[in-house]
């Protein structure tokens, strides 16, 4: 009995705030129906400030590597600079590297650096939950290369003293990575590290963890079992990028597919997923540039992620989607639950918000009769006007029908019976009645 | 120092380039009125959750922000529909009084309360960085006045009870303020207090807050809030709206400040913040969008976006999206600085352009004998594979009637063609020199 109560009273707190109309309750909870399931996205949890340059997802859903950058302009800095002051120092142009937790909601800073003078490149380890990435300085044009899990652990990796390309690449299938790196003095070589620990590591120092060695003529690796990386121009120890191709031996659904020449591809599911992330530019006004949301869409059905984004991600577990707006991360968890249920709670909540704005009326009706003679509102004419001074807003006169003829309410015989006005809802209406109390009435006989 | 300004500005527009979402140009990101330009800055962050409150000190310098919210996470919500339930509970709803500081974009927790059983109105109070707040457990009747400076030392008065509902209405240019309350019973009370506090994060030494009642008087009428007649406060506040549950009556009360409000700090008229519905078919509904508006533009401060409040210096604007407090900070800059700046990113851009044209145009010579096109021609279509991006020639004006480079006088006082800016127009030379010409010369 207790789930039996408990089940619907926490959809319905968070329908209930869906679907108020109330402006302070936007951004709450919406929800989407799919075929079988239905997803509800709770309210957004702040990631990062500043540009966001690269967000991605963990292979298993529960973080999100973002890089951003920021410059720290003041309004102070804007005022010297227009004003030609000689004292102006310029803003710091700074960079982060941050891992987001979905389970936590909270966004650790992994690594901070120089976003004027460094390039920075990363990616997930594989399905791993660590990271690797490169920074490079604009000066010397020299890299040098971290691993971290997810909790921060970082750890700065021997890729060589004077590095000056790196090129990496994730597995798909395991916790790996390879990473080709040149350096000035040694040359091309083929690295792979691994990472598999629970959560964020440690990042294990297997053999494979150590320079693979230099790349020859022929020198391959295989990775995983699942493909191999060889050099097509062993003759030039300066390898370009595109000169490193990758052959598929297994080719998997759902994961990434190296095509055999120079270009590879992601591959999702051969099946379109259920849910699927919209974001096209919408023209709102003559004057503005169009704004873009981002939107769920699964069929016919449409649930808003947030209404001004440049970009939007979900995972694929469909537990949380990203979104950047106002320059900003912010992330939306995500909920699955069996189609009934959600259809259940969203018929009781919708039945839940039609009574209570029935009472509302009802309430403004006896609130507007004692200021007026005991008069009520007449059905003829314009008895929403009269009674907007008595309601927080008109969206709660929606749908409302005044039966009643209006007239002197002391004078109705029986006002416990006497029916006000009603608002219809799905499979019934909530009635009102003339003393203010309101009941739902099932549809039928 | 030419160039050191240059730099600046370049610097400067790129700042607001890199600042900007991609989805908006950077005109939309400066609000000229006139005599002042505003320059919005991006974004920062403030709260997540519900908000209840959100108010601005009268300094401007802190945000204050009463919001709950309810940490309901996936695993709560799918534990509703595993098939042998465990008996979780329902995420108590927390309630948060914080208050966020413009300078350091920092947030203070100044109290927490749990929002099931308690309601929370906060204000600030009329001349200082203090905040007041009371806290109302309904089901025991129990209300509580506290006071807190903006970095959260907060002080607590002994609770009142038998009280149903409470409502805070600080007097303006004072650090007054009146608590009405309503009683179980019906009967409302108004109390009138001081907290006269005067500091914040910036002074070292913080004073203890303090409170006293200067009023009390017990009065069953018919609105919350009484005339207060004492002092030099004679007749308004400010307008209340109440009415009497148990008959349904209403009646107005408006109470005056008993100084003048202080004056804008230019001779501006504010500009009007504009929170408009707009249809965006997608969705299938409409969105609503926060803009700030002066006589003759429009600025759009966010998409998505309700409950704008710029503070009265309009050093910054808040606004919710998405159920998150954002706050874009607002630099304001003589407009005559502003529209300078303007022309000299005109300017150089205008002669970058223009040195790419003649560039272009001196490469065709080679090509062609020495011999440049000239106006009349259908030169624009000719001269396009010499141009890296095919839109350079549009504006373009030709004024070289095309002939022989080698048999000019001087390459470098014959004109090529002009782009024409605002204040201005750049000259490119046959030989691949630009000049700026102002209007008027």
């Amino acid at each position: 009995m207790r789930t039996a109560f408990c089940r619907p009273f926490v959809l319905l707190t968070l329908f209930a705030a869906a679907s108020s109309a109330f402006a302070g309750q936007q951004g709450g909870p919406t929800a989407i129906a799919g075929k079988e399931k239905a997803w509800m996205l709770l309210s957004p949890k702040f990631v990062a400030e500043g540009e966001c340059a690269d967000m991605a997802w963990s292979h298993d859903g529960r973080f999100l590597l973002v890089n951003r950058t920021y410059m720290d302009v003041t309004p102070k800095f804007i005022q010297q600079s227009l004003s030609k002051s000689p004292n102006v120092t310029p803003p710091n142009y700074l960079g982060e590297v941050i891992v987001f937790s979905l389970e936590t909601g909270k966004s650790r800073v992994i690594q901070k650096y120089d976003a004027a003078k460094t390039r920075y490149q990363g990616r997930w380890l594989g399905t791993g939950s660590s990271i690797f990435f490169v920074l490079t300085s604009n000066e010397d044009g020299m890299s040098s290369g971290y691993i971290s899990s997810a909790d921060g652990d970082l750890r700065k990796l021997n890729l060589g003293e004077d590095v000056n390309y790196v090129d990496f690449l994730s597995c798909p299938t395991r916790a790996e990575m390879a990473v080709n790196v040149h350096s000035v003095s040694k040359g091309m070589m083929l690295m792979r590290f691994n990472s598999t620990g629970p959560v964020g590591g440690p990042i294990t120092t297997s053999s494979g963890s150590e320079p693979v060695g230099y790349l020859k003529n022929g020198n391959e690796i295989l990775f995983s079992g699942y493909r191999k990386i060889a050099l097509a121009t062993p003759s030039d120890a300066r390898v370009k990028r595109q000169e490193v191709y990758y052959e598929a031996v297994n080719v998997l659904t759902g994961a990434t597919r190296i095509s055999s020449k120079v270009e590879y591809q992601t591959l999702f599911e051969a099946e379109e997923p259920e849910l699927s992330v919209d974001s096209k530019p919408v023209p709102v006004d003559a004057k503005l540039k169009p704004l873009t949301p981002a939107l769920f869409r699964a069929g016919d059905e449409i649930a808003l992620i947030a209404g001004d984004v440049t970009r939007a991600e979900p995972n694929r577990q469909m537990t949380g989607v990203a979104y950047c707006a106002q320059g900003m991360v912010f992330v939306r968890p995500m909920a699955e639950m069996p189609l009934a249920a959600y259809l259940e709670a969203k018929e009781a909540a919708e039945r839940t918000a039609i009574i209570s704005n029935a009472k509302q009326v009802a309430t403004a009706c006896m609130i507007y009769a004692a200021d007026n003679d005991d008069q009520l509102p007449s059905n003829a004419g314009k008895w929403q006007d009269n009674l907007l001074p008595y309601l927080k807003n008109s969206k709660m006169m929606e749908g409302f029908v005044l039966s009643f003829k209006g007239g002197n309410m002391l004078k109705v015989e029986d006002p416990a019976n006497t029916i006000l006005g009603y608002i219809p809802g799905k499979g019934g209406r909530a009635v009102a009645y003339v003393d203010g109390h309101v009941k739902w009435i099932k549809n039928g006989p | 120092m030419v160039r050191r300004i240059l730099v600046l500005g370049a610097l400067l527009l790129a700042s607001l380039a890199t600042a900007q979402p991609r989805s908006q140009s950077s005109t939309n990101w400066i609000l000229p009125f006139k005599e002042t330009a505003l320059f919005f800055l991006p974004a920062k962050f403030v709260s997540e959750g519900d908000i209840k409150e959100m108010l601005w000190s009268q300094d401007g310098k802190f945000l204050l922000v009463n919001r709950t919210s309810r940490a309901i996470t996936r695993e709560v919500l799918e534990a509703q529909f595993n098939p042998t339930p465990q008996p979780t509970g329902i995420p108590k709803l927390e309630g948060e009084i914080l208050v966020w500081n413009l300078a350091t974009s920092k947030t203070w927790s100044i109290k927490k309360y749990d929002a099931s059983t308690t309601q929370a109105t906060a204000q600030w109070l009329g001349n200082s960085n203090t905040l007041t707040f009371c806290l109302s457990r309904q089901k025991e009747a129990v209300a509580q006045l506290f006071t807190s400076t903006a970095d959260g030392s907060v002080r607590e008065l002994p609770p009142f009870t038998q009280c149903a509902e409470t409502s805070i209405h600080p007097l303006k240019n004072s650090a007054d303020a009146v608590l009405a309350m309503r009683s179980i019973e019906g009967n409302y009370s108004v109390r009138r207090f001081n907290a006269s506090l005067q500091f914040g994060p910036e002074l070292s030494q913080p004073r203890e807050a303090f409170v006293r009642f200067i009023h009390d008087r017990d009065e069953a009428v018919l609105s919350p809030l009484v005339p207060i007649e004492e002092g030099k406060l004679q007749t308004k506040v400010a307008s209340y709206r109440g009415v009497n549950v148990l008959t349904g009556k209403s009646r107005s009360l408006t109470i005056d400040q008993t100084e003048p409000p202080i004056a804008p700090p230019d001779a501006d008229p504010a500009p009007k913040i504009i929170s408009r519905e707009m249809s965006v078919n997608m969705t299938g509904g409409a969105t609503r969008v926060v803009m700030m508006q002066s006589e003759k533009e429009s600025v759009l401060i966010s998409g998505d976006a309700t409950l704008a409040l710029a503070n009265d210096q309009l050093t910054a604007v808040a606004f919710q999206t998405q159920g998150v407090i954002l706050v874009r900070p607002i630099a304001r800059v003589p407009l005559i600085l502003f529209e300078r700046a303007k022309e000299e990113a005109e300017k150089t851009l205008l002669m970058e352009r223009a040195k790419e044209v003649a560039k272009g145009f001196a490469i065709y010579a080679q090509d062609h004998h020495d011999t440049m096109l000239g106006a009349g021609s259908n030169w624009k279509a000719e001269m396009q594979p010499y141009m890296g991006t095919a839109s350079l020639l549009d504006d373009f004006v030709l004024a070289f009637p095309g002939g022989v480079v080698s048999s000019l006088e001087k390459p470098s006082e014959t004109v090529l063609g002009y782009f024409y800016g605002k204040s201005g127009r750049v000259a490119a030379y046959v030989d691949g020199s630009v000049r700026w010409i102002p209007n008027g010369k």
